[in-house]
């Protein structure tokens, strides 16, 4: 049982909280001034010590209980909501700060992580911060190589760099619940579905460069055209958007439940039906009528792309990217495996093609338990 | 990547710009990147949120406006929330902040860990 020593000089409001505490199955010890808190941690050593905020000389007794206690975490109580206050008071020591009215729930979560404090970790998680390391990089190997030619200390630091970014083929990304990656020429775009966003990133750093927020809608699928970008949320209802700064919503088709991957071919709409397991190749009038349907022949396709006349898709449960014959969409040509999948930490969620290379955006597995990241793909033949 | 953790989570105010009927919040950062903050408070945060985010660190202060992209409660009651530094200015002044303190604290000062 967590034991509490309480520090007031007011006996109605030591009764008041020891009953909120004892509500929550906390065992307080009351004293009305430090001499008497000094005595209650002498003879019964409780876990935590808090304080109640009574006259204006609060931060000074704070201070004295950090030095006269510096082992026993200091939760302190304040009278009103004043958040410059209360991150004083965290500065100086105090490990919580609580305000007026209490809540049972503020009090158990204060005292349940009482003495366990958290840490801040701070680091460069974006790659476009690794600009600045790489220069350091170079920077370190500039003064080993001293003493060589000022070319070949030149020629030297291009290597390494090049040879740093061909090697890079992943990159986290600040988000943990991806679902569809599109290329536009210079930039990406990569739906998240928990966060309901788009995210637009540059492709030279992967930085985020905007962020498109969609309330009413959770996006699974995106597809982009010269003009336009195309969504679909979960439930099925499909978006044509222009693509200006609010991604603003141009024409809403009839829905289409289960659909969770839709590409263009310039002419059709193609969307994959989850659920039925079948491709479908549509008209981009306001019911999006169905010209033709197509088993799809892999095991599950989670995002669609074409590449000039040829339809690509990612088979996520077998991790394979799979090219289609055109004329015959159920007809497999050619499997190419993602072995960055083979240690199931990740499992692909979307797929994009930048002009070079196939794409992958993940999600970890168990969901959300790590953040996103992007994968870059050796080119699959034939390309 | 290096990593640099500080023992004592950093205390910081948030106000939620897009909710004026609430006051000004407290919790702690627990994570920093040129990205984002992650922050633990006892007072939920709402997801989609714009917040305004301040606190202090070696003496530098910072003010920054960000998005709340993900918000859970944990097991001990606490919130976290991910909060998305919505300008690119910011970003990139955290982001020099980062490397500058990134660099000087490879070194391993007093009570900071250091990962590679």
């Amino acid at each position: 049982m967590i034991s509490v020593a309480l520090l007031s000089s007011s006996e109605e409001k030591r009764r008041e909280i020891s009953l909120l505490l004892g509500e929550i199955g906390i065992l307080v010890y009351g004293a009305d001034n430090l001499a008497g808190l000094k005595e209650v941690i002498g003879a019964q050593s409780p876990r935590v010590i808090m304080a109640l905020e009574e006259n204006p000389s609060f931060e000074e007794l704070v201070r004295e209980m950090i030095s006269l206690f510096p082992q026993k975490p200091i939760i302190s109580i304040i009278n009103s909501r004043d958040a410059k206050r209360a991150v004083k008071l965290m500065l100086l020591g105090s490990e919580e700060v609580l305000s007026f009215p209490l809540s049972k729930e503020q009090l158990r979560a204060a005292l349940n992580r009482a003495g366990k404090p958290p840490a801040t970790s701070l680091s460069l998680v974006p790659p476009a911060s690794l600009r600045g390391l790489y220069f350091y990089a170079f920077f370190f190997a500039s003064l080993l190589a001293l003493g060589l030619t000022g070319w070949i200390i030149h020629k030297h630091a291009e290597t390494l760099k090049a040879a740093q970014v061909s090697q890079k083929n992943s990159w986290d990304l600040p988000y943990f619940y991806p679902s569809a990656l599109a290329f536009d020429g210079d930039n990406a775009w990569i739906a998240d579905w928990f966060s309901q966003s788009l995210y637009e990133h540059s492709t030279g750093s992967w930085a985020v460069k905007r962020v498109i927020h969609f309330p009413n809608e959770m996006p699974v699928s995106i597809a982009i055209t010269p003009n336009s970008i195309w969504t679909v949320d979960a439930s099925g209802k499909i978006v044509r958007r222009l693509k200006n700064l609010d991604l603003s919503p141009v024409e809403h088709y009839d829905q289409l439940p289960e659909t969770t991957a839709i590409a263009f071919d310039g002419l059709y709409l193609w969307t994959y039906n989850s659920a039925s397991k079948r491709l479908s190749k549509r008209l981009t009038d306001s019911r999006l009528s169905e010209v033709a349907s197509y088993p799809y022949p892999g095991a599950q396709a989670t995002a669609l792309v074409f590449i000039h006349n040829s339809l690509w898709s990612l088979d996520a449960p077998d991790r394979e990217i799979l090219l289609h014959d055109i004329n015959h969409p159920d007809h497999i040509i050619s499997k190419t495996p993602l072995p960055e999948y083979s240690n199931g930490k990740y499992a692909p969620t979307g797929l994009g093609f930048d002009g070079k290379n196939f794409w992958t955006v993940a999600q970890s597995l168990p969901a959300g338990s790590a953040r996103a990241i992007l994968f870059r793909h050796k080119k699959p033949n034939p390309l | 990547m290096r990593k640099v953790v500080l023992p004592k989570a950093v205390p910081a105010r948030f106000l939620v710009v897009s909710d004026p009927s609430r006051s000004e919040d407290w919790g702690r950062l627990t994570g920093l990147s040129s990205q984002g903050a992650v922050v633990t408070s006892l007072g939920p945060l709402k997801l989609g949120s714009r917040v305004l985010l301040s606190w202090e660190i070696h003496g530098q202060k910072f003010e920054l406006e960000g998005r709340v992209l993900t918000a859970k409660q944990e097991v001990s009651g606490y919130f976290t929330s991910f909060i998305f530094f919505i300008r690119a200015p910011e970003r990139k002044k955290i982001s020099s902040f980062l490397i500058d303190f990134l660099s000087l604290k490879s070194g391993g000062a007093s009570g900071i860990r250091t990962r590679e």
